[in-house]
């Protein structure tokens, strides 16, 4: 072998590297399909409650019971993709993943618009908060932000103390969709990490007791 | 004892700019996301694994044991300072080797305080130096100047060679280019933790790694607690030693390797010698030859990309010194992460405490990052290089070694690159160093 071994090293290690690379690039789109189809699931389903909401002008108290539960279901569903896509942000070779991203988002949306329709006609006990976030919070190269994470264990704990509370989380640099860009109009964010509570809006870590109260729950 | 950091003032130089040049690339690998420079170091590490692997089955016939075609004429040497509890054990070893002809034992007192003189005065068949303290290397040159024998076996006080030692050595000196064989090394005692760690590293290094180095003739240091030195060899490179070199061992050898000479290994020899037991002392053991090595390697630069031994010119000496010094610099890009990250937890906890929220408890992120999977192909890689290791040292691996083993391969090297680059920047500025005994 003389010293071709070096080359002969190098060419089995980089061939090590290669089947490496493909092996994690499999594994990763696998993640990422599994989750587009969750999220495609999910649409489906928001799809069918459309439906049957237009279907039913003038629900009765029975129709609004299934309103709230699916829309509730829906919701227990999209906070559950969240922390599945902040795993995503470990991967690296998932090239799909701004695009499973766009798709959550949309989900998101629509459920927040299926929500407010759903209240208008229904007395639907769910107590929504938005919480807007800093693109660069979950980007390629993630960089801290001890704020946001203070608010999502904020949340946490809130939805312990008051099981009615549901969360929609949006970018609020949202180059994709002018959608983001309303609400955070309508509720004047002009910040982000933000929480909105009950139509106030909040750029810190409030007490506790503060947002049980604006989310009119007791403790 | 007196460690002048540089052989010339330029040495202070190149190690300003080795330590601006680190921090520059940790600088840089914070531009790229973690998994670059794990990924960079692994390629680096599972490529030396693999070489390896290759040059160890290329050479099947350096394992073994070779028999002098006719016996030379040989001398112990053992230095010794503060060797009171070893040195009984060290030389009835020493005399209960093999040889076919008469050999003397020299043992130079290196000043001994703790009574270690008094007992080596009362002991038959050595030849005592008593010599004022003045470290090893001036220790060894003393009993070199007594030596006319071919062969020049080099015994630190506390290693204890195994009988057949200078009959399985002394045979890879009839090859005239070969200067000086070295046996391999594992602990005397198995003790505590770090000493089941330090055998590991000690079969692992000087049985699997260094033979594969001798093979290809990039050994850059003699194995410092036994070596069997040409005499020959030894007068054509400057004879003595360099008493300001707390690694004599290292300095000889490159000496050596800077007079054409081959440094020889051979794993079938195992001999036993005294580690540290403690994590304190094990730390101030490497510091002194992290230290050493650096004043070394600055020293016999000229051997750096040097076609007169291109193996250990371009391949050895560069590519070795680069893996360590990446090792430092991701040693550094994930302390700072896990610092900031511990910040980042202390503020986080601070926000919810101060505003009345309920603390979060601890948790874990169990995602698979991408850099595991390399990760976890260098240890595969690693984990064979173990198995082929262990087997040419004959060690049965038990249940007691797995924790070490992981500590090893896991949390070891980063331990190791910390204490390098603290010698580092301890030589950088000139500060002293101190020689402690191992274990004793």
């Amino acid at each position: 072998m003389g010293k071709s071994v070096y080359l002969i090293a190098a060419v089995i290690t980089t061939l090590v590297f290669v089947v490496v690379f493909l092996l994690v690039a499999m594994d990763e789109s696998a993640r990422i399909e599994s989750l587009s189809d969750e999220i495609t699931a999910l649409y489906e389903e928001q799809q069918a409650s459309k439906i049957l909401q237009s279907y039913l002008e003038n629900p009765n108290a029975d129709s609004c019971a299934v309103f709230e539960a699916q829309i509730s279901r829906q919701l227990n569903g999209i906070y559950a993709l969240f922390s599945e896509l902040e795993r995503l942000e470990n991967t690296t070779f998932a090239v799909s993943k701004e695009k499973v991203k766009r798709q959550y988002l949309l989900a998101s949306m629509s459920l927040w618009v299926d929500l407010l329709n759903a209240k208008q006609k229904c007395s639907v006990g769910i107590k929504p908060v938005l919480f807007f976030f800093p693109e660069w919070w979950h980007s390629a190269q993630p960089a801290s932000c001890v704020e946001c994470d203070a608010m999502v264990e904020q949340l946490e704990a809130i939805k312990a103390g008051c099981p009615e509370t549901r969360v929609f989380a949006f970018p609020f640099e949202s180059k994709d969709f002018e959608f983001v860009d309303l609400l955070k109009k309508q509720y004047a964010v002009s910040n982000a990490p933000a929480l909105v509570v009950n139509d106030h809006v909040v750029y810190s870590i409030v007490p506790a007791e503060q947002m049980l109260e604006w989310l009119e729950c007791s403790a | 004892m007196s460690f002048s950091l540089n052989p010339d003032p330029f040495g202070v130089k190149i190690l300003g700019a080795l330590l601006a040049l680190i921090a520059l690339l940790v600088a840089i690998s914070f531009l790229f996301p973690l998994f670059v420079s794990v990924i960079i170091l692994n390629y680096l590490l599972l490529y030396l694994v693999v070489l390896f692997l290759l040059l160890y089955i290329q050479h099947p016939e350096e394992k073994k044991a070779r028999k002098a075609a006719r016996p030379y004429s040989l001398a112990v040497l053992i230095p010794c300072y503060n060797s009171k509890k070893t040195i009984k054990k060290c030389i009835d070893s020493v005399k209960a080797m093999k040889y076919p002809l008469h050999f003397r034992v020299i043992v130079a007192d290196d000043g001994s305080t703790d009574g270690t003189t008094e007992l080596l005065r009362g002991f038959r068949g050595i030849e005592l130096i008593e010599l004022p303290h003045r470290g090893k290397g001036a220790a060894m040159n003393s009993g070199l100047e007594r030596i006319n024998e071919d062969v020049i076996a080099c015994i630190d006080s506390d290693t204890y060679p195994e009988p057949n030692t200078l009959l399985k050595l002394s045979g890879h000196l009839d090859d005239p280019k070969i200067g000086a064989v070295a046996a391999m090394l594992c602990p005397d005692k198995r003790d505590t933790f770090i000493q089941r760690v330090q055998c590991l590293e000690y079969l692992m290094g000087f049985g699997f790694w260094n033979t594969v180095l001798s093979t290809v003739n990039i050994m850059s240091y003699v194995t410092g607690p036994l070596t069997l030195f040409k005499r020959s060899a030894l007068k054509k490179v400057g004879y003595f030693f360099d008493t300001k070199n707390l690694a004599e061992d290292m300095d000889v050898g490159l000496r050596l390797q800077e007079g054409g000479y081959k440094i020889k290994v051979c794993a079938s020899v195992k001999c036993e010698t005294d580690v540290p037991d403690s994590i304190g002392k094990l730390a101030r053991q490497r510091d002194r030859w992290y230290r050493s090595r650096v004043y070394n390697l600055i020293k016999h630069r000229g051997l750096f990309f040097n076609n007169a031994n291109p193996s250990l010119g371009f391949f050895g000496l560069p590519y070795l010194f680069m893996v360590e010094l990446l090792m430092i610099v991701l040693l550094l890009r994930v302390c700072i992460l896990l610092l900031s990250n511990m910040l980042d937890w202390l503020r986080l906890n601070g926000l919810l405490f101060f505003s009345g929220n309920v603390l979060p408890g601890l948790s874990f992120d169990f995602s698979i990052a991408t850099q595991t999977y390399f990760f976890v192909a260098s240890m595969a890689g690693i984990a064979i290089q173990y198995c082929v290791g262990l087997s040419l040292a004959k060690y049965r691996f038990k249940k007691s070694d797995i924790l070490p083993l992981i500590f090893h391969v896991t949390i070891y090297p980063y331990f190791l690159a910390l204490i390098y680059l603290i010698g580092m920047v301890k030589e950088f500025i000139g500060a002293k160093p101190v020689w402690e005994r191992a274990s004793t």
